[in-house]
């Protein structure tokens, strides 16, 4: 009862009908109000005779306030019902251009990455090629030293230099022969280039046959020769590309007696 | 007693009818208020062309916030009357921002000579209290000052100013029971 007074007495009625009351006491006004049936009652009593005040000194507005009034909010609802029907397929057309354009443009981006992608797989698979084979030179060149050096720090290898005669000017060759090991290679780094059709070929001299040692792959520095017992001398002949079964003594260009 | 119970009613179906966007119930509820309403916001800004504006954009705000209304919270021309008082000084305030910015001299008193054009002199149960309670009233009503501005402007402390406002409604409320013992002595010798 206190409190109901004391509201009244505040003049809180009045602020919340003006609504000049604080939020935070609003909501408190409203509990109030709805709990206690003799403080709405006077609260309803106010606003009535506020009401009222307000009917008694009714001004008439002008007849054009109330047409355009509902003017615009027929107005609103036009717009409101109009925009979507204009707007939608527009914006709908829009974002389907945009989405397709987008879907060109990143699809001619992959291909051309695609496309790039491939050329450097193929540039690097022919680089790994490259590089295989480098190793693979490498390889052999190293398994050639190795053999060389092998043989040639062998106490029991003899070596034998190949002076070349007037058909190969300048041309030698150095043969390592091993008779406890049954190996024979040769240095042949020194003879000259043959046309392509023809090759070096070694032979051994058994009691005056010519026996076949192997033909000289010329890509090679160092060549293992096949190791022919008791042979007198060595010798090395240009033969037809693929070698012959038997020495053209013509075409001897070095042999060394052993 | 009936015929209110049946007002009462009527008025709660046609401001449901009104929430759920009824344009001829915004036309019934425009005709009943418009004038109230109109009679506040004129007062309030002092300038016919504005207050139109005003008056309308009031029934625009309280059409696309109906929804918002709440019957239990108090009566509908309350809820509307808060509306056209914001409205209205949320006009004056960008009006005198803008008045601020230009030469304050060519304003000065503009709103007190329009105050006598417009003829808004207070009539009815007001227009019978004391000149202090009028004035109390008219002055937190009618020309949507606070407590603290309008007790300044009658040059009260502010305690005083309540107990005018207090006073003042207490006043009121006799002046209309004195009018409805009167009407129904009426009808009862009209009966």
């Amino acid at each position: 009862m206190k409190d109901r007074n004391t509201i009244i007495e505040s003049g809180m009625l009045e602020m919340y009908l003006l609504g000049l009351l604080p939020d935070e006491k609003v909501a408190m006004l409203e509990k109030m109000l709805a709990d206690d049936a003799e403080l709405a009652q006077k609260y309803a009593e106010i606003e009535q005779d506020f009401e009222n005040v307000s009917l008694e000194n009714a001004i008439q507005p002008p007849d054009f306030i109330k047409e355009d009034l509902f003017e615009s909010i027929r107005q609103e609802y036009t717009d409101v019902k109009q925009l979507p029907k204009e707007a939608k397929p527009q914006t709908f057309l829009w974002i389907a251009a945009s989405l397709a354009a987008l879907f060109m443009i990143s699809s001619l981006w992959m291909f051309t990455q695609w496309n790039s992608t491939k050329e450097d797989l193929q540039v690097t698979q022919k680089e790994l090629n490259d590089i295989k084979s480098q190793i693979q030179n490498l390889q052999t060149d190293l398994e050639s030293s190795q053999l060389l050096a092998s043989i040639v720090k062998d106490p029991n290898t003899l070596q034998y230099a190949m002076k070349g005669n007037a058909k190969i000017p300048g041309g030698f060759a150095t043969a390592y022969i091993n008779h406890e090991a049954k190996s024979a290679i040769v240095n042949v780094q020194k003879l000259p280039e043959l046309p392509a059709d023809k090759t070096y070929q070694m032979w051994a001299d058994v009691e005056g046959e010519m026996i076949n040692m192997g033909v000289i792959d010329k890509n090679k520095d160092v060549v293992v020769m096949n190791y022919i017992d008791e042979a007198t001398s060595l010798n090395i002949t240009i033969e037809p590309k693929g070698g012959s079964d038997h020495a053209t003594v013509e075409q001897l260009v070095t042999n060394v007696y052993l | 007693m009936r015929r209110f119970i049946s007002k009462v009613k009527d008025d709660s179906i046609l401001i449901e009818r009104f929430q759920n966007r009824d344009e001829t119930a915004l036309s019934k509820l425009y005709d009943m208020y418009s004038g109230a309403i109109y009679g506040v916001i004129i007062r309030m800004s002092r300038n016919e062309e504005a207050a139109q504006e005003i008056l309308q954009e009031t029934f625009i705000k309280a059409w696309n916030k109906s929804h918002l209304y709440d019957a239990t919270k108090g009566k509908f021309y309350t809820w509307l009357y808060r509306i056209a008082r914001n409205t209205t000084l949320n006009f004056l305030r960008k009006k005198d921002n803008l008045i601020q910015m230009e030469d304050l001299s060519v304003y000065k008193d503009e709103g007190e000579e329009a105050h006598d054009d417009l003829h808004t002199e207070l009539k009815g149960a007001l227009a019978k209290l004391d000149a202090h309670h009028q004035k109390a009233l008219k002055l937190i009503y009618f020309n949507g000052l606070t407590h603290r501005e309008a007790h300044e402007e009658m040059g009260v402390p502010l305690g005083t100013f309540k107990s005018y406002v207090r006073q003042a409604i207490k006043k009121l409320r006799e002046v209309y029971d004195q009018e409805s013992l009167m009407l129904i002595c009426i009808l009862e010798l009209l009966a």
